[in-house]
């Protein structure tokens, strides 16, 4: 939706006048993703009301069908903004080598700076991150989404009937760690799938030992998946784990001098909050940067309807911003 | 009916515009129809909700808002009076406004006084004038 917003495509403007620095693009095939993760929209058993078409979404927005040409056609006439495109590939055979193609034409016809989402499952060795690289990615994004394996087995593994296998996710990670660089990959984590705190920055800690950066979500329900219904998040937690985030991929600490209470909830940072510098930053959007150094990858509302308070900031927080994420970051709802 | 910057604006009703709102007015048995005009639903995107949270209604209030996957607004009443219908099939389903923006009434409401609902500097009726309202909305959106 924002990337067909940006090109013209659809109609609309983002609230507070934010505009997309980066294209997330997702690879379609007819017979749909072969995954079966209980949250996600592209799971292939996600129950579509028949008489509401306009419930089939993915991360809870319409995803137009277009062409590459077009796309690229697009973004050079409307978006000048963009630093950067993200291909994402799903659970399907074909997805590896479609993912390269549609990188090689946009690192021979743009100028714009090329990451992969990559699927682990479809993936066998460290040769094909090499390939990924020679078809001019420079950034990697592995959505494991879960944060501890016993989650990841009964969301996305055999505790769906799904194919993917925490182990292999880490193995993957480590051979594009290897092949791209350390703080060249980001795993995508989902805040809310039923961890604690301490699993999360726990998660975080250990993708950032291994070389990678995390870029956070926060669930949000898939109408019609089998977490329709599950809460999202309360802010505090969401707040909590940011800042988090920020401390770890900054180098600032780590999460040896945390703190948590006996439900696994972050009562300690390790550090005075105000003495962290640029606090600000630690509540944007967490994602790929553009060539300027700025997260390109800034998903305007990705997490929200634009009516509640914000939870990943595509843009630099307000004064206003920053008071009301300092007045939830210590609420202990959950 | 004109067009400007390829977006259709009928001319058998009124456009209301203080405060950036783009609200047209039709009045029908003493009983005046509003809805979002085509600048409003281009601009805001496939709508994805609309809540009406008033009845009696003050000329320049917020009644409600408007709302896509990316971009909230609140909804503004042209006039006085007090809301005397909801149109349930736009709340229910919002993408039948951005399809068919002007067959999409969202609220009815009973004017305080009728004779005076629309003697308004915010209320536009002719081509000329929703011509160059529309031309100057375009301008403000370009220098954004």
């Amino acid at each position: 939706m924002a990337a067909a917003m940006t090109l013209k495509i659809y109609p609309g403007q983002f609230n507070r006048g934010e505009k997309l620095r980066a294209l997330n693009l997702l690879i379609h095939y007819e017979d749909g993703c072969k995954a079966n993760c209980s949250y996600c929209g592209l799971s292939h058993s996600r129950d579509i009301p028949a008489k509401d078409p306009s419930a089939d979404t993915f991360i809870r927005v319409d995803w137009p069908l277009v062409s590459i040409q077009e796309i690229i056609d697009r973004a050079s006439k409307h978006a000048p903004h963009l630093h950067r495109v993200c291909m994402s590939m799903i659970t399907h055979k074909d997805s590896f080598e479609d993912m390269l193609t549609i990188m090689r034409k946009f690192r021979d016809e743009t100028e714009l700076s090329i990451s992969g989402l990559i699927a682990p499952t479809v993936m066998s060795n460290k040769e094909e991150a090499v390939q990924i690289k020679e078809a001019g990615a420079d950034m990697i994004g592995i959505a494991i989404d879960a944060a501890t394996p016993k989650i990841f087995h009964e969301m996305r593994g055999s505790g769906v009937m799904g194919p993917h296998d925490w182990d292999h996710y880490w193995q993957v990670l480590d051979w594009c760690v290897d092949v791209f660089g350390r703080g060249m990959v980001g795993i995508h984590i989902i805040v809310g799938l039923g961890e604690t705190e301490e699993q999360m920055i726990s998660v975080i800690q250990k993708a950032q030992d291994r070389g990678a950066k995390t870029h956070l979500f926060s669930f949000f329900p898939e109408g019609g998946s089998a977490m329709g219904e599950w809460p999202q998040p309360s802010y505090g937690r969401y707040r909590r784990i940011q800042l988090a985030r920020y401390i770890i991929n900054e180098e600032l600490g780590n999460m040896d001098n945390m703190n948590f209470d006996d439900k696994g909830r972050l009562t300690d940072f390790g550090m005075e909050i105000n003495d962290i510098p640029n606090l600000e930053i630690a509540f944007m959007t967490s994602g790929c940067a553009g060539s300027d150094g700025i997260v390109a990858c800034n998903r305007p509302y990705g997490n929200e309807r634009p009516s509640n308070p914000i939870r990943n900031f595509a843009f630099i927080p307000e004064e206003s911003d920053v008071k009301m994420v300092l007045s939830q970051i210590f609420e202990y709802t959950e | 009916m004109i067009e400007v910057s390829g977006m259709k604006f009928p001319l058998d009703r009124k456009y209301y515009t203080k405060n950036g709102a783009h609200i047209w007015l039709s009045v029908e048995d003493d009983i005046v129809k509003i809805g979002m005009d085509a600048f409003a639903t281009e601009m805001t995107g496939l709508l994805t909700f609309l809540t009406i949270t008033k009845k009696e209604v003050k000329s320049g209030d917020a009644i409600g808002s408007f709302e896509s996957a990316k971009f909230v607004s609140r909804l503004f009443s042209p006039i006085d009076g007090e809301i005397v219908a909801i149109n349930e099939m736009a709340m229910k389903n919002p993408r039948m406004v951005n399809e068919k923006p002007y067959d999409s009434w969202l609220v009815a409401i009973k004017p305080d006084n009728i004779e005076n609902a629309l003697n308004s500097e915010h209320i536009l009726g002719t081509e000329e004038e929703i011509s160059s309202w529309i031309s100057q909305e375009m301008k403000r959106l370009e220098e954004e």
